[in-house]
């Protein structure tokens, strides 16, 4: 499920470090497209890694929700 | 070469358009836990919280409990000096005994004269058996006065209504206790429930008996409960009385305004042994429609 973290006593709605993550993952999996020189198979760049965002932003609350579910 | 040139072109708009597609899975994958899961950060933890006030005055002789220590039901929570009780009780009784004195004194007179048959008037047997009367009902209120000095003297130790934790404890031996002021507050542990806020688009989703999970704010694992209790009401600020009881409604409107909250109860299913609950904790809480 998802609740209310807390980041050294300051409260914060989940999305915060989900976004944290994914932006991180994000960065990493951009880096790898971009090493490889994936970008020059796709229209937009930008507009690209805007949805590989995305995907990944969703991913990582795919991840906390079965977690939290495995937890109970 | 320019066919290749063009062809690969396409292939990336094609690319792009299915990556843009599995984007718009994302957004409505996340817009749908998001916004759309019935769940709240804006929950509290509660308890039935009980004010203990003695049911006489006095000066408090004893304090038999600390500040948050766990009391049984029906424990001593304090002494009131009973000294008066006692002396108000001793003066009770010698009321009694001289009202049954009394009452036995005029009944054997009334007897007396009942059986002197014409060698008096109807007048006197009358008056006689009057008095008497009079004297039993005077014993039956000396009887009320006693069994009352009885229970002020018994309600000079406070005992426990329910079983909890003394909490924010202030008062001290030799404090003057009155009657009806709380003096020791009670937690009762075993009424612990959860508050939730659920936005009023929410609350049309879920029905009593729906399935929960409380999530206590640092608590690790989260708690499974159930609503038992939707609240049929929040204050309306426009509703407010003014003047001559008419309701003062004001006249400026929000172009933004955000949706109001709907107190739901949730109780645990069951509260482990090890977990410490305070009322007016945080918590998040999602309710699971059927």
């Amino acid at each position: 499920m998802l609740y209310e973290i807390e980041l050294g006593g300051v409260l914060l709605p989940p999305l915060v470090p989900q976004v944290l993550l994914a932006l991180l993952l994000f960065l990493l999996v951009h880096g790898l497209i971009s090493r490889f020189d994936g970008y020059r198979h796709l229209w937009h760049p930008a507009l690209a890694g805007f949805c590989v965002f995305l995907i990944v932003l969703a991913l990582v609350m795919g991840a906390w929700l079965s977690l939290g579910s495995m937890h109970g | 070469m320019a066919n290749n040139k063009e062809g690969g072109r396409w292939r990336a708009y094609l690319f792009t358009a299915l990556l843009v597609a599995a984007a718009a899975v994302a957004v409505w994958y996340l817009w749908r836990h998001y916004f759309e899961d019935v769940w709240t950060r804006d929950a509290r933890v509660r308890a039935v919280v009980v004010s203990v006030a003695p049911d006489v005055s006095g000066a408090i002789q004893s304090l038999k409990v600390v500040d948050n220590q766990y009391v049984e039901e029906g424990e001593t929570l304090l002494l009131v000096d009973p000294r008066r009780y006692q002396l108000a009780l001793d003066q009770a009784r010698a009321e009694v005994a001289h009202r049954r004195q009394e009452l036995n004194l005029l009944s054997r007179e009334a007897s007396r004269r009942r059986s002197l048959g014409r060698a008096i008037s109807q007048e006197e047997r009358e008056e006689a058996d009057n008095k008497a009367a009079l004297a039993r009902a005077d014993l039956q209120a000396a009887e009320a006065a006693l069994a009352r000095a009885e229970l002020d003297l018994a309600r000079s130790e406070v005992k426990a209504p329910v079983a909890g934790f003394v909490t924010h404890l202030l008062a001290h031996t030799g404090d003057y206790a009155q009657t009806g002021q709380p003096v020791v507050t009670l937690v009762d542990d075993q009424s612990f429930w959860v508050e939730a806020y659920l936005k009023e688009t929410q609350v049309h989703q879920i029905r009593v008996g729906d399935a929960a999970r409380i999530h206590l704010l640092g608590a690790g694992k989260a708690l499974t409960g159930k609503v038992t209790g939707i609240g049929r009401g929040i204050a309306n600020s426009n509703a407010v009385t003014a003047d001559k009881g008419l309701p003062s409604v004001a006249p400026t409107f929000e172009w933004v305004r955000l949706a109001q909250r709907i107190p739901v109860r949730v109780e645990f299913d069951e509260i482990p042994d090890t977990l410490l609950l305070s009322s007016g904790m945080t918590a998040s809480v999602q309710v699971l429609p059927e």
